[in-house]
């Protein structure tokens, strides 16, 4: 009864403080970003620093290298590059307008169509048109704006490598304080969790971030192809929503096929850009997640709607993209946990002792 | 020294092979590869231990397989009378735990350091990455693991086969 009692405030103080930590993440939920960002890129290094270490290199010292390896290639891609993004801001700067002023054109003449063909008055079809283009010209008028605050783009660019720097360099000795602080009866097991927590999510996150990259290649390269502008920004938009379950594949493919109408003002172009994202859709659905994510927690439908409309309503857009990883985090956390709270408090069953009826030969 | 030996040497964890050494003359790790001596050592962590300090208890769920660096480890069991009585006294070299790299089931017995001591601690979770990064490897390590249990059950039962 004792210890019945004991487990239930065991239990109830750990609910709290998980509610609570909870409660403090949302708080912080923007500073949160480029830490997440960062170990993540930790996560996706790793195998990297690792494949030097095993050669007998020092980590700090295969870090720094390759940082510095980065910081050469970024700065050369820079360099390569700053003609090629110039000129689409250029173009962007020249066209958006243009964009807009096509917009207008559409909706005179969806319009014209509707009071043509529809015995709608046209005070009402007038005021449709109206509010449509409001919201049109103010999306096209906050789109750099909404870009830069919700992404904090340039903020991340410096954040996100310094964090993942540390966090490299400091792994496991990052575990080694965590040996220290940990009364050394109950290293064995808090080890085994940090261990069994590691293998899951290195694994997960891994591969989500490199299902992304392909997907964010893939979708420059067919795009490149078609000569739609802005080749890089859509493709990066197909490669983070892809993050996002159900939501993500239509995220490129409206951003492609809204520049591909407004660019051409054909409709064929539009249909080829669909067929790239559905293209590149089938491939990472049948063939990249198959194959990288084979390892990968499963969720079901239900679960992976519930985290969305959590992640939007605590975090925003941002809130959006990591929704379902941070349920995979979770499911694998509780699974560890539960398994770790079976075995630790003997509830687990012993697995039968099998072929001992012969004796020992 | 040529510029590439320079260059190397800056990068070269100079304790990176006495490790691999130590890890050599350990039976579980016999014929194993550099390389592959170099993956098991990615998935080993090194505690230090105090002496007096409680490795873990006869009865807690085992987990790891421990391999003494340095210092003097003694492995303890309760005898019915409520009396520990020691098994044996580990030294540089030993391993013990190794049950636990096969089912997480209680200690049979308790383990503290008799002295400051320096550990490796293997993870049945770590265990099974490296089976599954290097079968080969893995397979030779298992056949090693097999010959430690099977040497270990003949000397606990103190009969040859052959005496049953």
């Amino acid at each position: 009864m004792k210890s019945e009692s004991a487990g239930l405030v065991r239990f109830f103080s750990g609910l709290t403080l998980a509610l609570a930590l909870i409660y403090f993440l949302a708080k912080i939920g923007g500073v949160l970003l480029p830490f997440v960002l960062g170990l993540a890129l930790a996560y996706v290094l790793n195998p990297l620093v690792r494949y030097f270490e095993i050669k007998g290199l020092s980590r700090g010292r295969v870090v720094a290298g390759i940082y510095l390896a980065l910081l050469a290639v970024l700065a050369f891609g820079a360099v390569q590059s700053a003609g090629y993004v110039g000129q689409n801001i250029a173009v962007m700067k020249f066209k958006l307008p243009l964009y807009a002023r096509h917009a207008q054109k559409s909706l005179d003449n969806l319009q014209r169509a509707a009071a043509e063909k529809l015995p709608v008055p046209s005070e009402a079809l007038e005021n449709l048109k109206n509010q449509a283009q409001g919201a049109v010209s103010g999306f096209f008028q906050e789109l750099p704006a909404r870009a830069a605050t919700t992404f904090h783009v340039f903020s991340l660019f410096f954040l996100v490598p310094f964090v993942s720097f540390f966090a490299l360099l400091e792994g496991p000795r990052f575990i080694e304080a965590v040996f220290e602080f940990c009364p050394s009866r109950h290293v064995e097991s808090f080890l085994s969790l940090i261990c069994r927590i590691d293998e899951s999510l290195g694994n997960y996150i891994r591969g989500i971030l490199i299902e992304a990259a392909l997907v964010f290649l893939m979708a420059l390269g067919g795009l490149i192809y078609l000569k739609i502008d802005y080749a890089v920004g859509i493709a990066a938009v197909a490669g983070v929503t892809n993050l996002v379950p159900y939501i993500g594949p239509f995220a490129g493919t409206v951003a492609g096929s809204l520049v591909a109408l407004f660019q051409y003002q054909s409709l064929a172009m539009v249909l080829k850009v669909v067929v790239l994202f559905a293209v590149v859709q089938f491939i990472d659905e049948w063939i990249l997640a198959p194959f990288i994510l084979k390892k990968a927690v499963e969720l079901h439908p239900l679960v992976i709607l519930f985290a969305l409309m959590c992640g939007a309503q605590l975090f925003g857009a941002v809130g959006l993209v990591f929704a379902v990883p941070a349920a995979c985090v979770l499911k694998v956390l509780a699974q560890i946990s539960l398994e770790w709270y079976l075995s630790e408090s003997g509830l687990k069953r012993a697995r039968p002792s099998f072929a001992v009826s012969v004796p020992y030969t | 020294m040529g510029i590439k030996d320079l260059f190397f040497g800056f990068f070269l964890d100079h304790g990176h092979k006495e490790k691999l050494e130590f890890l050599r003359r350990i039976p579980l790790f016999e014929g194993l590869k550099d390389r592959q001596l170099s993956h098991v050592l990615q998935h080993l962590y090194q505690k230090e231990y105090q002496a007096g300090e409680s490795l873990f208890e006869e009865g807690d769920i085992g987990r790891a397989l421990f391999i003494l660096e340095s210092g003097r480890v003694e492995l303890t069991k309760k005898m019915p009378d409520g009396k520990s009585k020691s098994l044996a006294v580990a030294g540089p070299g030993s391993f013990f735990g190794e049950m636990a790299l096969l089912e997480e089931m209680p200690r049979s017995a308790s383990a503290a350091a008799l002295e400051p001591s320096r550990l490796y601690l293997f993870y049945k979770s770590k265990l099974e990455a490296f089976l599954d990064r290097d079968s080969e490897a893995g397979v030779l390590f298992m056949s090693r693991l097999s010959q430690v249990l099977s040497s270990r059950l003949r000397a606990a039962t103190g009969k040859k086969p052959d005496e049953i």
